[in-house]
């Protein structure tokens, strides 16, 4: 079994770690959003009940959490309610929505009092404050943990093939059954190089950003 | 007529009773200073006229017409009191201005969404747009030019001295023409050469007749700029008058040991 054999096996496994990273991506973004203003809530119902939420996807393994959503459903209506690559992405959302939405937080609450009330004595909307005011500078307190977050997401794909999604760690585990060890360890560069490009973008938006300090 | 009345208003936070019924009338052009210690209510007071708090009782009468009025507390939606509280301006002790915008735009901001907010409304047509976004401009340079920081218009807040962005702040208040100008403590934040030049900008406003309500603990400052000062004490107004019925008052003992607590060092 030649390199490049290899390699295009891989890379056919790699599609499906882009895919389970951007569909992740673009799903848990904005959801994240949506918990994060659930649990900064003033309804204190609502804001305790995102919060053991909250607590629970993120204090529970995300590879468990993927088994779960696979099988459980199947045990109890007696049929699974996704797919094997629909659980993944389903298991993925909610778990990334949630660290997402801790981070948007964290990112929203340190915007002094001030910044609003300078808005609101202006006579700005809610929606002009948050908009023209408060949400660039949230993006650029939140984009170096987003960063760390996202480029852990790249690695936690590998988790996929608990359930026998076959991503690029996957792949590389099947020629093990033919005694090839070395394609798993190739896969490191595939990551690499995928965390390297990364680690440019968003030295380049923190770059962007870098243009007026707090 | 007075342009301000503000009658008998009174806040409480939970149990802590912080005013507990100020009143006060100010002339058109005067200039009104509020004195007291950490906790008096001073700066209570100012945050409702800005209705960055609700009194809880009370009235407020800006050039005769109700601004608040507890009775009539229902009426007071967010649209609403977004323009009324345009009568006021306020400059805050920490500036906050807002660090991603240029000088000019910090000034140029609120001015700017008006006029979208007027095109969408239909009080403003949309070809006279670029004429109120070049009279805004116009506007923001004149102010800029009036607190001496011509040369600062494509600076970022970051790169001023406190002084400067307070001067700024002053600025971006006052692109709006509010008819009363409210500073809560605008020097505490400065070092003592800064706040000469904050201060200098406050007199020079006072010269051109603006309308000011001033919270600071400046009592030199407060002696020569104002026409009215007001002591506050435990959320009422312990005594007001002229500067030379406050600083030659001996009637009263809290006043006088507030005025002497400076002096002791």
């Amino acid at each position: 079994m030649g390199f490049w054999e290899v390699t295009l096996s891989l890379l056919e496994g790699l599609k499906q770690t882009c895919l389970i990273f951007a569909l992740t991506l673009v799903l848990a973004l904005p959801l994240g959003l949506i918990i994060s203003f659930g649990s900064m809530s003033k309804f204190k119902p609502l804001a305790y009940i995102t919060k053991v939420f909250v607590w629970i996807i993120r204090g529970v393994p995300l590879m468990l959490q993927v088994i779960i959503v696979f099988y459980v459903p199947g045990f109890i209506f007696g049929t699974p309610l996704f797919s094997r690559f629909g659980s993944v992405i389903a298991a993925f959302v909610i778990n990334y929505a949630c660290y997402f939405s801790e981070i948007y937080r964290g990112g929203i609450e340190s915007i002094s009092r001030g910044q609003y009330e300078a808005g609101q004595v202006l006579g700005m909307t809610k929606s002009q404050i948050f908009f023209k005011i408060v949400l660039m500078q949230v993006v650029k307190r939140i984009l170096p943990p987003m960063s760390n977050e996202i480029i852990t997401l790249v690695k936690d794909t590998a988790l996929a093939r608990v359930i026998m999604v076959v991503e690029i760690i996957q792949a590389a585990q099947e020629f093990a059954a033919y005694g090839l060890m070395w394609p798993l360890f190739y896969t490191a560069v595939f990551y690499l190089i995928f965390v390297g490009l990364l680690s440019l973008l968003f030295g380049f938006f923190e770059k962007k950003l870098g243009y007026y300090k707090t | 007529m007075a342009i301000l009345e503000v009658q008998n208003i009174k806040k409480n936070f939970g149990k802590n009773e912080v005013l507990k019924g100020i009143g006060f009338e100010l002339e058109k052009g005067e200039v009104l200073t509020i004195i007291g210690s950490s906790g008096s209510g001073k700066t209570t007071l100012l945050r409702c006229l800005n209705y960055l708090e609700v009194p809880d009782y009370g009235k407020i009468v800006v050039d005769g017409n109700t601004v608040f009025d507890s009775e009539e507390k229902n009426e007071y939606t967010e649209a609403n009191i977004r323009n009324l509280r345009l009568h006021f301006g306020l400059v805050f002790q920490s500036f906050n201005l807002f660090p991603q915008y240029t000088v000019l735009d910090n000034i140029m901001l609120a001015p700017k969404l008006k006029v979208k907010e007027g095109i969408k409304n239909k009080t403003i047509l949309p070809q006279e747009k670029n004429q109120e976004l070049n009279r805004i401009r116009e506007k923001a340079l004149a102010l800029l030019e009036m607190v001496g920081l011509s040369d600062k218009v494509d600076a970022y807040p970051f790169q001023l001295s406190g002084g400067q962005q307070q001067r700024v702040a002053i600025a971006r208040a006052l692109a709006l023409e509010p008819d009363i100008l409210c500073f809560d403590e605008p020097t505490s934040a400065l070092d003592p050469e800064l706040t000469v030049e904050v201060l200098r900008v406050i007199k020079d406003l006072k010269k051109t007749g603006r309308t000011m309500v001033i919270v600071t603990h400046e009592m030199e400052f407060a002696r020569n700029v104002s026409d009215r000062i007001i002591y506050m004490r435990d959320g009422v107004v312990e005594a007001s008058g002229t500067p030379e019925e406050i600083f030659g008052n001996s009637e009263n003992a809290y006043l006088q040991q507030f005025l002497n607590s400076g002096k002791e060092f």
